[in-house]
Protein backbone atom coordinates (compact mmCIF):
# COMPACT_ATOMS: atom_id res chain seq x y z
CA UNK A 1 0.00 0.00 0.00
CA UNK A 2 1.20 3.81 -1.06
CA UNK A 3 2.82 5.88 2.40
CA UNK A 4 0.33 8.20 1.34
CA UNK A 5 -3.01 5.99 2.03
CA UNK A 6 -1.81 4.40 5.13
CA UNK A 7 -3.42 6.20 8.75
CA UNK A 8 -1.01 8.43 10.29
CA UNK A 9 -0.31 9.40 14.10
CA UNK A 10 -1.60 13.19 12.80
CA UNK A 11 -5.02 11.29 11.24
CA UNK A 12 -5.56 9.31 14.52
CA UNK A 13 -5.43 12.43 16.75
CA UNK A 14 -7.54 14.28 14.46
CA UNK A 15 -9.92 11.33 14.44
CA UNK A 16 -9.87 11.42 17.88
CA UNK A 17 -10.53 14.84 18.76
CA UNK A 18 -13.42 14.84 16.51
CA UNK A 19 -14.26 12.05 18.33
CA UNK A 20 -14.34 13.86 21.46
CA UNK A 21 -15.72 16.88 19.73
CA UNK A 22 -19.17 14.96 19.10
CA UNK A 23 -18.89 13.47 22.51
CA UNK A 24 -19.21 16.35 23.82
CA UNK A 25 -21.56 17.95 22.24
CA UNK A 26 -24.10 15.12 22.42
CA UNK A 27 -23.46 15.03 26.39
CA UNK A 28 -24.11 19.27 26.31
CA UNK A 29 -26.92 18.93 23.75
CA UNK A 30 -28.81 15.95 23.80
CA UNK A 31 -28.10 14.55 27.49
CA UNK A 32 -31.13 13.78 29.60
CA UNK A 33 -31.26 16.49 32.03
CA UNK A 34 -34.87 16.14 33.63
CA UNK A 35 -36.19 19.23 34.60
CA UNK A 36 -37.24 19.11 38.58
CA UNK A 37 -39.98 22.83 38.22
CA UNK A 38 -42.60 24.19 35.76
CA UNK A 39 -42.70 27.90 35.75
CA UNK A 40 -46.00 28.78 34.53
CA UNK A 41 -46.72 32.59 33.31
CA UNK A 42 -50.17 33.15 32.53
CA UNK A 43 -51.60 36.34 30.76
CA UNK A 44 -51.70 38.46 33.63
CA UNK A 45 -48.08 38.49 34.12
CA UNK A 46 -48.40 35.95 37.46
CA UNK A 47 -45.64 33.24 37.45
CA UNK A 48 -46.81 30.15 39.19
CA UNK A 49 -44.08 27.49 40.45
CA UNK A 50 -44.81 23.88 40.39
CA UNK A 51 -42.95 20.68 41.15
CA UNK A 52 -43.15 18.08 38.28
CA UNK A 53 -42.69 15.22 41.01
CA UNK A 54 -46.40 14.83 41.30
CA UNK A 55 -49.14 13.60 38.88
CA UNK A 56 -51.38 16.19 38.54
CA UNK A 57 -53.54 18.01 35.75
CA UNK A 58 -54.38 21.79 35.51
CA UNK A 59 -56.11 24.44 33.97
CA UNK A 60 -54.56 28.14 33.48
CA UNK A 61 -56.75 30.79 32.38
CA UNK A 62 -55.14 33.02 29.20
CA UNK A 63 -56.32 35.45 26.80
CA UNK A 64 -58.60 33.57 24.96
CA UNK A 65 -59.44 30.75 27.65
CA UNK A 66 -58.78 27.61 29.44
CA UNK A 67 -55.44 25.90 28.22
CA UNK A 68 -54.94 22.57 30.27
CA UNK A 69 -51.61 21.34 31.20
CA UNK A 70 -51.04 17.39 32.52
CA UNK A 71 -48.00 16.28 34.79
CA UNK A 72 -46.97 12.78 34.43
CA UNK A 73 -44.15 10.66 35.16
CA UNK A 74 -42.51 14.30 35.82
CA UNK A 75 -43.46 15.42 32.17
CA UNK A 76 -45.17 18.46 31.18
CA UNK A 77 -47.87 18.70 28.56
CA UNK A 78 -50.49 21.02 27.18
CA UNK A 79 -54.00 19.07 26.78
CA UNK A 80 -56.11 21.66 25.66
CA UNK A 81 -56.26 25.18 24.88
CA UNK A 82 -58.33 27.60 22.84
CA UNK A 83 -56.05 28.49 20.10
CA UNK A 84 -56.86 27.63 16.95
CA UNK A 85 -53.49 25.93 15.62
CA UNK A 86 -53.13 23.37 18.27
CA UNK A 87 -49.45 23.74 18.32
CA UNK A 88 -48.84 23.22 21.65
CA UNK A 89 -50.73 20.11 22.09
CA UNK A 90 -49.17 19.38 18.85
CA UNK A 91 -45.62 19.79 20.63
CA UNK A 92 -46.21 16.80 23.17
CA UNK A 93 -44.12 16.18 26.04
CA UNK A 94 -41.64 17.81 27.56
CA UNK A 95 -39.47 17.12 30.51
CA UNK A 96 -35.90 18.34 29.40
CA UNK A 97 -34.90 21.47 31.72
CA UNK A 98 -34.88 24.65 29.32
CA UNK A 99 -37.41 22.85 27.76
CA UNK A 100 -40.53 25.63 26.99
CA UNK A 101 -44.04 24.62 25.65
CA UNK A 102 -46.08 27.65 25.63
CA UNK A 103 -49.53 28.60 23.44
CA UNK A 104 -48.91 32.51 22.45
CA UNK A 105 -52.41 32.55 21.12
CA UNK A 106 -53.66 32.43 24.84
CA UNK A 107 -50.40 34.05 26.31
CA UNK A 108 -49.49 31.03 28.45
CA UNK A 109 -45.88 30.16 28.95
CA UNK A 110 -44.16 26.92 30.29
CA UNK A 111 -40.72 26.77 31.43
CA UNK A 112 -39.20 24.14 32.44
CA UNK A 113 -36.40 24.23 35.05
CA UNK A 114 -33.37 22.37 36.98
CA UNK A 115 -33.38 22.10 40.41
CA UNK A 116 -32.35 19.18 42.34
CA UNK A 117 -33.76 21.02 45.78
CA UNK A 118 -37.38 21.04 44.49
CA UNK A 119 -38.15 17.06 45.08
CA UNK A 120 -37.15 17.21 48.88
CA UNK A 121 -40.42 19.34 49.38
CA UNK A 122 -43.72 18.35 49.71
CA UNK A 123 -44.49 22.23 48.84
CA UNK A 124 -42.80 25.53 47.41
CA UNK A 125 -43.51 28.64 49.17
CA UNK A 126 -43.16 31.96 47.05
CA UNK B 1 -40.79 -33.63 41.20
CA UNK B 2 -37.27 -33.63 41.89
CA UNK B 3 -36.23 -32.23 45.04
CA UNK B 4 -34.11 -29.83 42.44
CA UNK B 5 -37.31 -28.55 41.15
CA UNK B 6 -39.19 -28.07 44.62
CA UNK B 7 -36.03 -26.10 45.70
CA UNK B 8 -36.15 -23.55 42.76
CA UNK B 9 -40.09 -23.77 43.43
CA UNK B 10 -39.28 -22.13 46.96
CA UNK B 11 -36.71 -20.22 45.65
CA UNK B 12 -39.02 -18.47 43.20
CA UNK B 13 -41.83 -18.64 45.51
CA UNK B 14 -39.09 -16.66 48.24
CA UNK B 15 -38.28 -13.98 45.79
CA UNK B 16 -41.97 -13.45 44.58
CA UNK B 17 -43.18 -12.63 48.56
CA UNK B 18 -40.21 -10.70 48.73
CA UNK B 19 -40.54 -8.82 45.73
CA UNK B 20 -44.50 -8.08 46.89
CA UNK B 21 -43.42 -7.22 50.30
CA UNK B 22 -40.85 -4.27 48.62
CA UNK B 23 -43.21 -3.05 46.24
CA UNK B 24 -45.81 -2.46 49.58
CA UNK B 25 -43.10 -0.70 51.51
CA UNK B 26 -42.80 1.67 48.66
CA UNK B 27 -46.32 3.17 48.59
CA UNK B 28 -47.24 3.68 52.28
CA UNK B 29 -50.01 5.88 51.98
CA UNK B 30 -52.36 6.85 49.48
CA UNK B 31 -52.22 10.75 47.92
CA UNK B 32 -54.33 13.09 46.26
CA UNK B 33 -53.03 15.72 44.27
CA UNK B 34 -54.57 18.24 42.01
CA UNK B 35 -54.53 22.10 40.97
CA UNK B 36 -56.71 24.16 39.26
CA UNK B 37 -56.40 28.27 37.96
CA UNK B 38 -58.69 30.19 40.99
CA UNK B 39 -58.51 33.19 42.71
CA UNK B 40 -55.94 34.90 40.67
CA UNK B 41 -53.53 31.99 40.99
CA UNK B 42 -52.82 27.99 40.98
CA UNK B 43 -54.19 26.54 43.83
CA UNK B 44 -52.76 23.07 44.54
CA UNK B 45 -54.62 20.82 46.93
CA UNK B 46 -52.72 17.60 48.18
CA UNK B 47 -54.22 15.01 50.71
CA UNK B 48 -52.39 12.03 52.04
CA UNK B 49 -54.29 9.15 53.67
CA UNK B 50 -58.18 9.16 52.57
CA UNK B 51 -60.48 7.22 50.40
CA UNK B 52 -60.66 8.53 46.94
CA UNK B 53 -64.49 8.17 47.59
CA UNK B 54 -63.67 11.43 49.98
CA UNK B 55 -61.10 13.10 48.35
CA UNK B 56 -63.03 13.39 45.16
CA UNK B 57 -65.86 14.59 47.07
CA UNK B 58 -64.16 16.89 49.16
CA UNK B 59 -62.27 19.01 46.20
CA UNK B 60 -65.31 19.43 44.50
CA UNK B 61 -66.52 20.75 47.72
CA UNK B 62 -63.67 22.97 47.83
CA UNK B 63 -63.70 23.93 43.72
CA UNK B 64 -66.78 25.27 44.90
CA UNK B 65 -65.63 27.26 47.98
CA UNK B 66 -63.24 28.91 45.65
CA UNK B 67 -65.26 29.54 43.35
CA UNK B 68 -67.79 31.50 45.34
CA UNK B 69 -64.75 33.26 47.16
CA UNK B 70 -63.15 34.61 43.68
CA UNK B 71 -66.41 35.64 42.13
CA UNK B 72 -67.89 37.78 45.53
CA UNK B 73 -64.35 39.49 46.31
CA UNK B 74 -62.82 39.74 43.11
CA UNK B 75 -61.46 43.26 43.24
CA UNK B 76 -61.96 44.45 39.68
CA UNK B 77 -64.72 42.69 38.75
CA UNK B 78 -68.66 43.17 38.85
CA UNK B 79 -69.56 41.58 42.24
CA UNK B 80 -70.67 42.30 45.76
CA UNK B 81 -67.37 43.61 46.25
CA UNK B 82 -67.78 46.12 43.69
CA UNK B 83 -71.19 47.17 44.83
CA UNK B 84 -69.87 47.63 48.38
CA UNK B 85 -67.15 49.90 47.40
CA UNK B 86 -69.90 51.83 45.23
CA UNK B 87 -72.01 52.65 47.93
CA UNK B 88 -69.08 53.26 50.51
CA UNK B 89 -68.11 55.78 48.49
CA UNK B 90 -71.59 58.04 48.71
CA UNK B 91 -71.39 57.93 52.76
CA UNK B 92 -74.74 56.71 52.57
CA UNK B 93 -76.39 54.01 55.06
CA UNK B 94 -76.93 50.82 53.10
CA UNK B 95 -77.94 47.32 53.67
CA UNK B 96 -75.25 45.17 55.00
CA UNK B 97 -73.38 42.42 52.36
CA UNK B 98 -73.01 39.37 54.56
CA UNK B 99 -71.02 38.04 52.38
CA UNK B 100 -68.38 40.81 52.70
CA UNK B 101 -69.07 41.64 56.36
CA UNK B 102 -66.61 39.06 57.87
CA UNK B 103 -64.00 39.80 55.76
CA UNK B 104 -64.62 43.79 56.94
CA UNK B 105 -64.63 43.06 60.43
CA UNK B 106 -61.54 40.18 60.49
CA UNK B 107 -59.35 42.69 58.19
CA UNK B 108 -60.50 46.17 60.46
CA UNK B 109 -58.70 44.45 63.65
CA UNK B 110 -55.51 43.08 61.59
CA UNK B 111 -55.15 46.44 60.41
CA UNK B 112 -55.10 48.18 63.40
CA UNK B 113 -52.76 45.71 65.10
CA UNK B 114 -50.62 46.39 61.81
CA UNK B 115 -50.30 49.84 62.80
CA UNK B 116 -52.40 50.50 59.46
CA UNK B 117 -49.91 48.96 56.98
CA UNK B 118 -52.01 46.69 56.43
CA UNK B 119 -54.90 48.57 55.15
CA UNK B 120 -57.52 46.80 52.81
CA UNK B 121 -59.37 50.32 52.21
CA UNK B 122 -56.44 51.69 50.06
CA UNK B 123 -57.89 50.02 46.73
CA UNK B 124 -58.25 53.12 45.34
CA UNK B 125 -54.53 53.81 45.51
CA UNK B 126 -53.66 50.08 44.06
CA UNK B 127 -55.96 50.91 41.37
CA UNK B 128 -54.06 54.28 40.65
CA UNK B 129 -50.80 52.22 40.28
CA UNK B 130 -52.78 49.90 37.71
CA UNK B 131 -52.84 46.40 39.43
CA UNK B 132 -56.65 46.07 39.33
CA UNK B 133 -56.73 44.84 35.87
CA UNK B 134 -55.63 41.50 34.25
CA UNK B 135 -52.91 42.36 32.46
CA UNK B 136 -50.04 43.86 33.91
CA UNK B 137 -48.10 44.43 30.72
CA UNK B 138 -50.61 46.91 29.65
CA UNK B 139 -49.02 49.48 32.66
CA UNK B 140 -46.69 51.01 31.41
CA UNK B 141 -45.40 54.06 34.20
CA UNK B 142 -46.32 55.15 37.44
CA UNK B 143 -48.69 57.36 38.50
CA UNK B 144 -48.22 61.17 38.65
CA UNK B 145 -46.83 62.71 41.93
CA UNK B 146 -49.64 65.12 42.39
CA UNK B 147 -52.50 62.59 42.18
CA UNK B 148 -50.39 60.08 44.87
CA UNK B 149 -50.01 63.36 47.05
CA UNK B 150 -53.78 64.16 47.01
CA UNK B 151 -54.79 60.54 47.87
CA UNK B 152 -52.97 60.41 50.63
CA UNK B 153 -54.34 63.74 51.90
CA UNK B 154 -57.27 61.85 53.01
CA UNK B 155 -56.08 58.11 53.30
CA UNK B 156 -58.56 56.03 53.90
CA UNK B 157 -58.45 53.49 56.75
CA UNK B 158 -60.79 50.37 57.75
CA UNK B 159 -61.71 52.51 60.53
CA UNK B 160 -63.95 54.92 58.40
CA UNK B 161 -66.28 52.12 57.85
CA UNK B 162 -68.90 52.28 60.43
CA UNK B 163 -71.58 49.24 61.14
CA UNK B 164 -74.62 50.05 62.64
CA UNK B 165 -76.86 47.28 63.37
CA UNK B 166 -78.03 46.37 59.85
CA UNK B 167 -77.07 49.32 58.00
CA UNK B 168 -73.32 50.11 57.10
CA UNK B 169 -71.54 53.54 55.35
CA UNK B 170 -68.32 54.68 54.44
CA UNK B 171 -66.81 58.04 56.07
CA UNK B 172 -63.97 58.64 53.12
CA UNK B 173 -65.09 59.42 49.73
CA UNK B 174 -61.56 57.29 49.00
CA UNK B 175 -62.78 54.38 50.53
CA UNK B 176 -62.02 51.27 48.23
CA UNK B 177 -61.68 48.30 49.47
CA UNK B 178 -58.82 45.69 47.98
CA UNK B 179 -58.93 42.17 50.06
CA UNK B 180 -55.73 41.48 47.65
CA UNK B 181 -53.16 40.88 50.68
CA UNK B 182 -55.55 39.05 52.55
CA UNK B 183 -58.83 37.08 51.04
CA UNK B 184 -56.56 34.09 49.71
CA UNK B 185 -55.50 33.47 53.46
CA UNK B 186 -59.40 33.59 54.64
CA UNK B 187 -60.12 31.41 51.50
CA UNK B 188 -57.41 28.96 52.56
CA UNK B 189 -58.42 29.10 56.10
CA UNK B 190 -62.09 28.12 54.88
CA UNK B 191 -61.01 25.09 52.11
CA UNK B 192 -58.97 23.57 54.86
CA UNK B 193 -62.28 23.56 57.83
CA UNK B 194 -63.98 22.35 54.81
CA UNK B 195 -61.19 19.64 54.31
CA UNK B 196 -61.49 18.34 58.33
CA UNK B 197 -65.70 18.81 58.04
CA UNK B 198 -64.73 15.65 55.39
CA UNK B 199 -62.44 14.15 58.33
CA UNK B 200 -59.67 14.68 56.21
CA UNK B 201 -56.62 15.17 58.77
CA UNK B 202 -53.81 15.56 56.13
CA UNK B 203 -53.25 17.89 53.74
CA UNK B 204 -52.09 21.01 52.14
CA UNK B 205 -53.67 23.83 50.36
CA UNK B 206 -51.12 25.79 48.39
CA UNK B 207 -52.47 28.92 46.93
CA UNK B 208 -50.06 30.47 44.24
CA UNK B 209 -47.16 29.32 47.14
CA UNK B 210 -48.76 30.73 50.34
CA UNK B 211 -49.45 27.49 51.93
CA UNK B 212 -51.27 25.79 55.22
CA UNK B 213 -50.55 22.59 55.83
CA UNK B 214 -52.65 20.13 58.59
CA UNK B 215 -51.28 16.73 59.79
CA UNK B 216 -47.99 15.08 58.37
CA UNK B 217 -47.15 13.44 55.45
CA UNK B 218 -47.28 10.16 56.13
CA UNK B 219 -44.61 9.18 59.02
CA UNK B 220 -42.60 12.67 58.45
CA UNK B 221 -43.41 16.32 58.86
CA UNK B 222 -44.35 18.63 55.53
CA UNK B 223 -41.23 19.99 53.57
CA UNK B 224 -41.78 23.54 52.90
CA UNK B 225 -39.32 24.77 50.19
CA UNK B 226 -39.03 29.04 50.19
CA UNK B 227 -38.47 30.18 47.34
CA UNK B 228 -35.33 32.63 46.95
CA UNK B 229 -36.17 36.37 46.05
CA UNK B 230 -33.88 36.86 43.10
CA UNK B 231 -33.69 33.38 41.58
CA UNK B 232 -36.09 30.82 40.69
CA UNK B 233 -34.24 28.09 43.00
CA UNK B 234 -35.10 27.49 46.90
CA UNK B 235 -33.39 29.38 49.49
CA UNK B 236 -34.70 27.82 52.77
CA UNK B 237 -37.02 24.70 54.17
CA UNK B 238 -39.44 24.16 57.16
CA UNK B 239 -40.83 21.63 58.29
CA UNK B 240 -44.30 22.02 59.34
CA UNK B 241 -46.75 19.33 61.49
CA UNK B 242 -49.92 20.27 63.37
CA UNK B 243 -51.43 22.69 61.76
CA UNK B 244 -49.51 25.95 60.51
CA UNK B 245 -49.43 28.50 57.82
CA UNK B 246 -46.57 29.64 55.68
CA UNK B 247 -47.35 32.84 53.59
CA UNK B 248 -44.29 35.09 51.80
CA UNK B 249 -44.93 38.60 50.31
CA UNK B 250 -42.33 39.73 47.54
CA UNK B 251 -41.26 42.04 45.20
CA UNK B 252 -40.94 39.69 42.73
CA UNK B 253 -44.85 38.74 42.69
CA UNK B 254 -46.79 41.46 40.27
CA UNK B 255 -44.63 43.99 39.23
CA UNK B 256 -44.03 46.23 35.78
CA UNK B 257 -40.84 47.69 34.55
CA UNK B 258 -40.92 51.87 33.65
CA UNK B 259 -37.80 53.08 32.77
CA UNK B 260 -35.34 50.16 34.26
CA UNK B 261 -36.91 50.54 37.40
CA UNK B 262 -39.65 47.79 39.02
CA UNK B 263 -42.61 48.81 40.57
CA UNK B 264 -43.70 46.22 42.28
CA UNK B 265 -47.69 45.77 43.68
CA UNK B 266 -47.16 46.01 47.86
CA UNK B 267 -47.80 49.97 47.89
CA UNK B 268 -46.88 51.39 51.59
CA UNK B 269 -50.13 53.50 52.54
CA UNK B 270 -47.65 56.01 54.27
CA UNK B 271 -46.12 56.89 51.02
CA UNK B 272 -48.10 55.99 48.48
CA UNK B 273 -45.56 53.79 46.64
CA UNK B 274 -44.52 50.29 46.25
CA UNK B 275 -42.33 49.71 49.59
CA UNK B 276 -38.92 49.39 48.77
CA UNK B 277 -37.07 48.51 51.96
CA UNK B 278 -37.65 44.32 51.49
CA UNK B 279 -37.36 41.65 48.71
CA UNK B 280 -39.55 39.63 50.55
CA UNK B 281 -41.10 38.01 54.12
CA UNK B 282 -41.90 34.96 55.29
CA UNK B 283 -44.60 34.58 57.93
CA UNK B 284 -45.03 31.11 59.86
CA UNK B 285 -48.79 31.29 61.47
CA UNK B 286 -51.59 29.54 63.06
CA UNK B 287 -54.38 30.62 60.57
CA UNK B 288 -53.87 31.79 57.14
CA UNK B 289 -55.65 34.55 56.91
CA UNK B 290 -53.58 36.30 60.15
CA UNK B 291 -50.01 35.08 58.11
CA UNK B 292 -51.14 36.65 55.17
CA UNK B 293 -51.83 40.21 56.08
CA UNK B 294 -49.44 40.18 58.31
CA UNK B 295 -46.47 39.05 55.55
CA UNK B 296 -48.11 42.20 53.46
CA UNK B 297 -47.90 44.48 56.74
CA UNK B 298 -44.05 43.27 57.70
CA UNK B 299 -43.01 43.72 53.97
CA UNK B 300 -43.71 47.36 54.48
CA UNK B 301 -42.61 47.28 57.47
CA UNK B 302 -38.94 46.81 56.44
CA UNK B 303 -36.03 45.75 58.07
CA UNK B 304 -36.58 48.33 60.85
CA UNK B 305 -39.88 48.21 61.92
CA UNK B 306 -40.96 44.47 61.48
CA UNK B 307 -40.05 43.02 64.99
CA UNK B 308 -42.86 45.92 66.14
CA UNK B 309 -45.32 45.60 64.07
CA UNK B 310 -44.82 41.20 64.46
CA UNK B 311 -45.21 41.62 68.49
CA UNK B 312 -48.23 44.02 67.82
CA UNK B 313 -49.99 40.91 65.29
CA UNK B 314 -48.92 38.05 67.62
CA UNK B 315 -47.03 36.69 65.00
CA UNK B 316 -44.42 34.21 66.48
CA UNK B 317 -42.06 33.47 63.44
CA UNK B 318 -40.24 35.56 60.70
CA UNK B 319 -37.78 35.81 58.31
CA UNK B 320 -37.10 39.19 56.31
CA UNK B 321 -34.70 39.54 53.17
CA UNK B 322 -34.22 43.20 53.33
CA UNK B 323 -33.34 45.22 50.10
CA UNK B 324 -29.47 44.67 50.44
CA UNK B 325 -30.13 40.76 50.65
CA UNK B 326 -29.66 40.91 54.56
CA UNK B 327 -31.33 37.90 56.48
CA UNK B 328 -33.64 38.99 59.24
CA UNK B 329 -35.29 36.61 61.76
CA UNK B 330 -36.55 35.98 64.90
CA UNK B 331 -34.49 33.57 67.41
CA UNK B 332 -37.53 30.95 67.18
CA UNK B 333 -37.39 31.56 63.47
CA UNK B 334 -34.08 30.83 63.00
CA UNK B 335 -34.23 27.53 65.03
CA UNK B 336 -37.05 25.87 62.76
CA UNK B 337 -35.14 27.87 59.10
CA UNK B 338 -32.80 25.51 56.97
CA UNK B 339 -30.95 27.15 54.76
CA UNK B 340 -30.57 24.99 51.54
CA UNK B 341 -26.86 25.98 50.17
CA UNK B 342 -24.87 28.16 52.35
CA UNK B 343 -25.54 29.58 55.61
CA UNK B 344 -26.12 33.54 55.06
CA UNK B 345 -25.33 35.86 57.55
CA UNK B 346 -28.36 36.35 59.74
CA UNK B 347 -29.80 39.24 61.54
CA UNK B 348 -31.30 38.10 64.94
CA UNK B 349 -33.71 40.30 66.29
CA UNK B 350 -35.10 39.61 70.02
CA UNK B 351 -37.22 37.19 70.82
CA UNK B 352 -41.07 37.84 69.38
Amino acid sequence: MDNAYRIKFADKLVFMVCACLVGASYWHLWSDEPAQLAIIKGHQSQTQVITLHQDTTLSVTGALGTSSLEIKNRQLRFTDSPCNSKLCIQSGWHQRSGDIAACLPNRVSVQLARNDAARDYDAINF
Amino acid sequence: MTLLSIARYCLFAGMFALLVSVTGCSKPHREFNETVFTMGTLVEVTIIGEEEAVTDKAYAAILDDFSYMHNTWHPWQRNALARLNSLLKTGAAFSLAPSILPLIEHSAVLSEKSHGLFNPAIGGLVKLWGFHQDDYDAIFSPPDEDVIAEFLTDLPQMSDIEVDNLTMYGKNANLHLDFGGFAKGVAVDATIEHLREFGIENAIINAGGDLRAIGKRGNRPWRIGIRDPRSDGVFASIDISGDESVFTSGDYERYFMSQNKRYHHIIDPRTGYPADQTRSVTVVHSDAATADAAATALFIAGPEQWHRIATSMGIKFVMLIDKAGNVHMNPAMARRINFTQSTPEIILSKPL
